[in-house]
């Protein structure tokens, strides 16, 4: 392992995959346990994104954005897959959601917007990043980015003011 | 202006995220499983070119004794009559953050003759999808409404987003949209009622774009599941009877992997081609050093029969023979061509529109 993290890293300076592993994993895995509401899936999709980013290191020209676009699809996945599984199973609840925060009206009330509006509002109000960004973490219209935010927002305001 | 709601929030997820942890060989995970990866993605490509040899020599017998069967359908060898209108779409109006579509009309032979502003329908709309014959949809950041500018009617939508439409022959509208909390894939809707009628796409494929075929059948233009977490550009066909065919794109894209989950564009020709403009390439993928393919592929397999690096938009001509395309540099394209010839090789330049264009529907 070693010895392939070291080729990979080979020309030095600030973008070699460890510098993106040491800078971005941490963050990364935050965003998807605020996206999925597990910190386990969380590290599990951060780990297939920085796997995606190591096997085309030498071709990423922005990894740091290559690896969030890649979480967010990977949590989109992780909650399609949960919506078949409910169905499935006639379930009510996620698995593995939600099961490892203190209560909170309004992170319940976050949980429960569809996923394209809840990674907009994490990626708007936990990580800071601008529409454009949103837009092309959600693969998305800088102005679609912005109506999920608002209404996003909105309905949130609806949960805690009711 | 930061509300209280907007700072609670951020601090709660700041408080949860707080309390995340990594394991502490995560690293070793993370190359160990790209390697693995990688020695899967090798066993099917010794398959494949096993395969290819087989299939090559396969060849070489059947061409000695019999003639044979060309593999990928081809465009006409004439040239197309460049006259008759064409209606392009712009998303690029100069504008601060927000960017705007419209749609006009130009003669075909000269795009030059477009006013700088669009004059179909609206003046200026947000997330707008036009129809051949004028009709849009726009969404006010709430539900999407079909508008008719001829008569001024407008029929509320249950979608909160439409992606591409096309007519049908019965008049309805084949439309790929969803609902934020809802179905989402493709729907057919009554353009009276505003009555949407979902239909079935293979599972785990995300559709895009839409076009309806000369025998009626439907083309979907979208992604699968691909390489961990980026789209597969797939090309679905769902026959009159409702059967489904798949075929992966990654051929004849050149093995490139630009985004299809956007913007992308895909037109039936008359020929019985289909073209696929993509969105631009991935982002943070250094790939290519142009901006957005057009590629011609057989809808019977996915065969590529041209590639126009570096041109998109897709109005074919009404005789079938030719596709007009606008070149791309950056997120401006004015440069405007048709493409012809059974690789489309030839080429006719009609000039240039004074905004950037995105051409869709070739009129007679």
């Amino acid at each position: 392992v070693q010895a392939a993290v070291e080729r990979v890293g080979e020309g030095g300076g600030p973008s070699t995959f460890v510098d993106l592993y040491t800078t971005a994993y941490l963050p990364m895995v935050r965003l998807g346990h605020l996206l999925t509401g597990s910190n386990e899936v969380g590290e599990e999709v951060a780990q297939e994104a920085f796997s995606a980013a190591y096997r085309r290191f030498g071709t990423l020209d922005n990894p740091g954005g290559y690896v969030r676009r890649s979480v967010v699809n990977g949590c989109r996945s992780w909650h399609r897959r949960q919506a078949i599984e409910r169905r499935v199973l006639a379930r009510s609840a996620p698995v593995a959601a939600a099961v490892d925060r203190a209560p909170s009206e309004l992170l319940d009330a976050l949980a429960t917007l569809p996923f394209r509006q809840r990674a907009a509002l994490v990626l708007r109000f936990y990580e800071d990043r601008t529409m454009d960004d949103i837009a092309a973490a959600l693969g998305c219209r800088t102005g679609t980015a912005k109506s999920l935010v608002s209404r996003g927002l909105a309905r949130l305001r609806e949960v805690v003011e009711r | 202006v930061t509300t209280d709601l907007e700072r609670r929030l951020h601090d709660e997820l700041a408080g949860l995220a707080a309390t995340t942890r990594t394991a502490p060989d995560a690293l070793d995970r993370i190359v160990r499983g790209a390697e693995r990866s990688r020695r899967r993605s090798r066993v099917p490509l010794v398959v494949a070119a096993a395969l290819a040899v087989a299939l090559l020599v396969a060849a070489v017998v059947v061409r000695a004794g019999e003639q044979a069967q060309p593999v990928v359908t081809q465009l006409p060898p004439e040239p197309p009559a460049v006259t008759g209108t064409v209606q392009a779409e712009v998303d690029t109006i100069p504008c601060a953050g927000d960017c705007l579509d419209g749609a006009f009309r130009f003669p075909a032979a000269d795009p030059g003759a477009v006013d700088a502003a669009p004059t179909l329908g609206e003046p200026v709309l947000q997330h707008a999808e036009f129809l051949a014959d004028g009709r849009y949809f726009r969404s006010d950041g709430d539900r999407v409404v079909f508008a008719d500018p001829a008569t001024g009617a407008a029929v509320d939508l249950d979608l909160d987003w439409v992606y591409s439409a096309e007519v049908l022959a019965d008049g309805h509208v084949a439309v790929v949209g969803g609902r934020e909390d809802g179905p989402q894939g493709l729907a057919d809707l009554d353009p009276d009622s505003g009555e949407l009628t979902w239909r079935p796409v293979p599972s785990g494929f995300y559709p895009s774009a839409v076009a309806v075929g000369p025998d009626g059948s439907i083309a979907l233009l979208g992604g699968g599941e691909g390489d961990c977490c980026l789209s597969q550009p797939e090309l679905v066909v769902v026959a009159p009877d409702g059967s489904t065919s798949s075929h992966e794109l990654d051929d004849a894209l050149g093995g490139r992997r630009p985004f299809v989950d956007a913007e992308p564009e895909i037109s039936w020709g008359p020929s019985g081609l289909v073209a696929v403009s993509t969105d631009s390439p991935m982002p943070f993928v250094e790939n290519s050093p142009l901006e957005g393919w057009t590629v011609v592929v057989d809808p019977a397999n996915g065969e590529l029969v041209a590639a126009l690096d570096g041109w998109q938009g897709l109005a074919w001509s009404p005789d079938g023979r030719g596709l007009m395309a606008a070149g791309r540099a950056g997120r401006r394209s004015s440069d405007v061509a048709v493409f012809w010839g059974p690789d489309l090789s030839s080429r006719i330049d009609v000039g240039r529109a004074p905004l950037p264009v995105v051409p869709r529907y070739w009129l007679p």
